[in-house]
């Protein structure tokens, strides 16, 4: 087994707490080295793990760039560009570039991870399990769900996403609404679910 | 031998102390959502997206009304009371009115509770947290933790001093919150405040009713498969264009709605999974039947309940 299958191994068995305190330890260590493969080794396995238990859903694929974003911020080597050019003056500045490359790269990292995501995103919610035509069906946007994205990759949200019909969205809009109402008086928390609806344009309703 | 027996008998006296303490909450927070005046300001996080609503709560004589005025995005009024929810759209001086016939109105809280609280403690861990500052005023915080993966998590923070709901948030099988609602200030009153919706100019407003009065025979329809503790709340038949039948299933957290109509084209129709913020959708065709499943819980669960209607 080499070193990346034994890491890979830990990762699974680190999400399923299945890890002790040293083998923790040591995978913390590896993790400080290698962040970014990590993040994407660690939505990997989830992501494998959801669609095994059958709970995929945007969520899903939603973690990736902030993963790899929040991995880049805690590498010693961003935080220490960070620090330095706080001190460094402009003439100093060109020799800090170098130090820019790898955080730079992790963002490059980011943005085509992000990318892919959406694009899997897009996959998978076509695919229809009862094998039936399946159709796209969303209310939002997709560049709207993840702000991680949107903040790291700007082509991210660019990018668009087939969308219903508005015969579509009328259709779910209206049983979302009256889901509401109903719900509203039907559980623990009072007006919350109404309010939740409260965006939505109800005036379609009125053009049945 | 005896070190054992007083070390069980304090954890199963803490036990029920907590189990007290959570019910006295949920007595406090159900006192507070049907009785105390208030007005404040709700904050709602889906994502990246944030609206803003004007709440204001009256009760007189046991009896409670509730507006919420958005404050973002389209000029929405939302007027509740007596068990019908009215929104206003005031810039097309029109009214849409949904009903909950057939079933007393007690409030904004679940009209089972507290009678459904042992229902909900077998599907819901509740236990008591810390205490936080929401909107200026100290809160506790409820946990409400599924023992299942078919519903979705809660945390409530409730105002120590009235038992109000300051602060909920809804977070997923993963521990991710999918949602939060969070008053920002917030004002209790000893009488209700006035009312800003004038019933009597509504009369000039032309009115659309979202739901139908005729109840159906809810023996016409079966959902084979739902979760544990979710109950049919209600069924009825709505007035569209294309007669739907609506059932509703709650387990006293969380409510699915199910929608069966026929005869819809079904290119007009979506079909597979879709979402809005928290909530989750997932349609089908059943030969001619097209089934909608949509609710606060996880996609696997609408789909799951989707599914599985049947015609008896």
């Amino acid at each position: 087994m080499n070193k990346e299958q034994q890491r890979d191994e830990q990762l699974s068995a680190l999400l399923d707490s299945a890890l002790d305190k040293p083998q923790l330890q040591s995978f913390t260590e590896d993790l400080q080295r290698d962040p970014i493969a990590d993040a994407e080794t660690a939505q990997r396995y989830r992501l494998m793990g959801d669609a095994i238990r059958d709970e995929l859903d945007q969520s899903s694929f939603m973690d990736i760039s902030s993963a790899v974003h929040r991995a880049i911020e805690q590498e010693p080597a961003h935080n220490e560009a960070v620090a330095t050019v706080k001190q460094k003056t402009n003439s100093q500045l060109s020799s800090l570039l170098s130090s820019w490359v790898k955080p730079l790269t992790g963002m490059a990292v980011a943005a085509s991870v992000a990318m892919v995501t959406l694009v899997t995103f897009n996959t998978v919610q076509n695919s229809d399990s009862t094998g039936q035509s399946g159709q796209l069906a969303q209310f939002v946007p997709v560049e709207r769900v993840n702000t991680e994205i949107s903040r790291n990759v700007q082509v991210a949200s660019t990018l668009n996403i087939s969308k219903n019909t508005p015969e579509q969205q009328k259709q779910l809009n209206q049983y979302l609404l009256q889901h509401s109402g109903y719900a509203s008086q039907s559980t623990i928390q009072g007006m919350m679910p109404y309010v939740r609806a409260a965006d939505v344009k109800s005036q379609e309703i009125l053009q049945e | 031998m005896f070190k054992t027996i007083f070390s069980l008998g304090l954890f199963l006296i803490s036990l029920t102390v907590c189990a007290g303490s959570v019910d006295k909450w949920l007595d406090k927070m159900s006192s507070a959502q049907s009785l105390q005046n208030y007005q404040g300001t709700l904050v709602i996080r889906q994502g990246d997206k944030l609206q803003v609503i004007k709440v204001k709560q009256g009760a007189n004589a046991g009896e409670s009304w509730q507006t919420l005025e958005s404050q973002t995005g389209k000029d929405q009024i939302i007027f509740r009371k007596n068990g019908h929810v009215t929104t206003i759209f005031p810039d097309r001086k029109l009214i849409t009115v949904s009903t909950s016939k057939g079933k007393p109105d007690k409030g904004p809280l679940h009209p089972a509770l507290p009678d459904n609280r042992d229902n909900l403690k077998q599907h819901y861990l509740l236990k008591l947290g810390s205490e936080e500052r929401i909107a200026n005023k100290m809160t506790q915080i409820l946990q409400i933790i599924p023992r299942d993966k078919h519903r979705y998590g809660y945390t409530f923070w409730l105002d120590k001093q009235s038992g109000l709901l300051l602060k909920c948030d809804l977070i997923n099988n993963r521990g991710r919150v999918l949602e939060q609602q969070m008053y920002s200030n917030i004002e209790l009153l000893p009488m209700a405040p006035v009312n800003q919706v004038d019933e009597s100019k509504l009369a000039s407003f032309k009115k659309v009713m979202l739901s139908g009065k005729t109840d159906l025979n809810s023996e016409n329809w079966l959902a084979e498969k739902i979760p544990a503790g979710f109950v049919l709340t209600r069924s009825v038949k709505t007035r569209q264009k294309h007669p739907t039948y609506h059932m509703v299933f709650s387990d006293g957290m969380a409510s699915v709605s199910v929608f069966i109509t026929t005869a819809r084209e079904k290119q007009k129709s979506p079909v597979g999974q879709s979402s809005m913020g928290p909530v989750n959708a997932y349609s089908s065709f059943k030969n001619d039947t097209y089934i909608t499943a949509i609710g606060e819980v996880p996609v696997s669960t609408v789909r799951m309940i989707a599914q599985s209607i049947h015609p008896r």
